[in-house]
């Protein structure tokens, strides 16, 4: 599902990533773990699209057989309002727009049909026990609903990926809990393949596999 | 294009974009709600001038301050400048950011002027259209503003591209007023004056879109970038090149391209 092949980046003469490769299963669930500044989110951005490796002809990283890197910024962009679902710490939800309105841009952005897209949305939101507060704005949700929101926002694409950057860093233990399981839920429901960074080490622990970066080299 | 795009492979995005962000769906949060809340020509070119006027900052804010001007205007904008005196003007305050009651008042009372000097604010526009934009026209909108006995403070609030300034709002201001389609988001209340010579509002998110794209050189977001990314945008489409307005900003804001 993903390859990634001696992968490096340098900011500032300083290599945050050191000829990384790594390699994960469709349906896998992975987590790269380390500590702060070792360079997990630099990599998660760059095996999501979000970002680009140093130029080195040997650097490689397809998703679903496609080599990304080769793809110029307007496919990028299709590829990944198509393909790929993220899930952020500060999930990032605009806050003039609901909880379903959130969910459904992503979905508008493809161009689906907006009948269609809202009766999934609502099926999304009830199915993560959201059914209440559709029409909430995120000032009006809890943390944990906030991020859930998130969660249903980066489902509405069938993406065969989600990548998530510390998605339970913001919340509290229960509602940490109660997302991770979800994951795992999605995992056998929808064979959606995780890529995730995170500190947590309950998160971590329950994942298939888990990667220790440090100082921009697997340990 | 710098980017290593085809100009055709960036027209058919923008072009798709377009369709997805000229969509009243996408402007719920927009300044332009404030003028959608009125029928007649002049209230829609007054309230819409005045809300551009402070639209920056945090847009529930410019929002809230433009409906209170509304408000200190009676909901009828053209009737209350036209029939108020000084005194009336003078009673009414407001403060957004670093727009106050002082702005607000001379800005009633030289709107006051233009419509007995004017049919409407369309006209002072189209009379001083000079070559292919309307930069001589906003210049000489804010001559007209500026000509004698003004608060120094208050002309900070209209910029003049003849200085080399974006005009980033009073651009968007025109695009709302003159743009004309079928998608109920600008209003295409101004009949004179062509589409095609609109320029595009240029703030640092569009901007950015515009270099990635390879359409936008320039590095700063001034008059100079406006009239670079414009020649880009006539080329996509001569007739409506600032509905690319919605492609830029879209991609900016929902997309972070």
């Amino acid at each position: 599902m993903i390859s990634v092949n001696n992968i490096s980046k340098t900011f500032n003469n300083k290599m945050v990533l050191d000829n990384i490769s790594l390699d994960v299963k469709e349906g896998e669930i992975i987590s790269i773990v380390g500590p702060s500044g070792a360079g997990k989110t630099t990599l998660l951005n760059i095996i999501s699209t979000l970002d680009k490796p140093d130029k080195n002809i040997d650097s490689k990283v397809y998703i679903n057989g496609i080599d990304v890197l080769s793809l110029n910024d307007i496919k990028l962009s299709k590829f990944r309002n198509t393909q790929i679902g993220f899930i952020f710490q500060f999930h990032e939800l605009l806050p003039e727009f609901s909880a379903i309105e959130n969910v459904l841009i992503p979905a508008i952005i493809k161009g689906v049909n907006k009948r269609k897209s809202r009766a999934k949305a609502l099926e999304l939101l009830d199915s993560l026990g959201l059914a209440d507060v559709v029409d909430q704005f995120p000032s009006q949700l809890s943390g944990g609903e906030q991020q859930r929101v998130a969660v249903a926002r980066a489902l509405i694409n069938d993406p065969k990926i989600i990548f998530a950057d510390e998605p339970s860093g913001n919340l509290d233990t229960k509602s940490s809990k109660l997302l991770h399981e979800l994951f795992f839920k999605l995992r056998e429901k929808h064979k959606i393949t995780f890529v995730i960074v995170t500190h947590n080490k309950e998160l971590s622990n329950m994942t298939d596999r888990k990667l220790n970066l440090i100082d921009g080299k697997w340990s | 294009m710098v980017s290593g795009l085809k100009k055709s492979e960036i027209k058919d995005f923008l072009d798709e974009k377009f369709l997805i962000y000229n969509n009243i769906d996408f402007i719920k949060s927009d300044p332009i709600q404030i003028p959608h809340r009125f029928s007649n020509k002049k209230d829609i070119e007054i309230s819409g001038f005045l809300t551009a006027t402070i639209a920056w900052g945090q847009r529930k804010t410019i929002i809230k301050n433009s409906l209170k001007m509304m408000e200190l205007l009676d909901n009828s904008p053209y009737d209350f400048i036209i029939n108020s005196s000084e005194k009336d003007i003078h009673k009414l305050s407001i403060k957004h950011r670093t727009f106050n009651e002082i702005d607000f008042r001379f800005f009633l009372k030289k709107l006051k002027d233009l419509y007995q000097e004017y049919d409407d604010m369309e006209e002072l526009f189209f009379l001083n259209i000079k070559k292919n934009n309307l930069h001589n026209s906003i210049h000489k909108l804010r001559s007209f503003f500026f000509k004698k006995d003004y608060p120094l403070r208050t002309t900070k609030h209209i910029s003049d591209p003849l200085n080399g300034s974006a005009c980033k709002r009073i651009n968007m201001f025109l695009r709302w007023m003159v743009r004309k389609d079928n998608y109920g988001v600008d209003f295409g209340v101004w009949n004179k004056i062509s589409p095609s010579i609109l320029s595009c509002p240029l703030d640092v998110h569009s901007g950015r879109v515009a270099r990635k794209l390879g359409i936008l050189k320039r590095k700063q977001n001034d008059n100079k970038a406006v009239i670079e990314l414009d020649n880009s945008l006539r080329i996509f489409d001569p007739k409506d090149p600032v509905k690319y307005d919605f492609s830029l900003f879209g991609l900016g804001v929902f997309e972070g391209f």
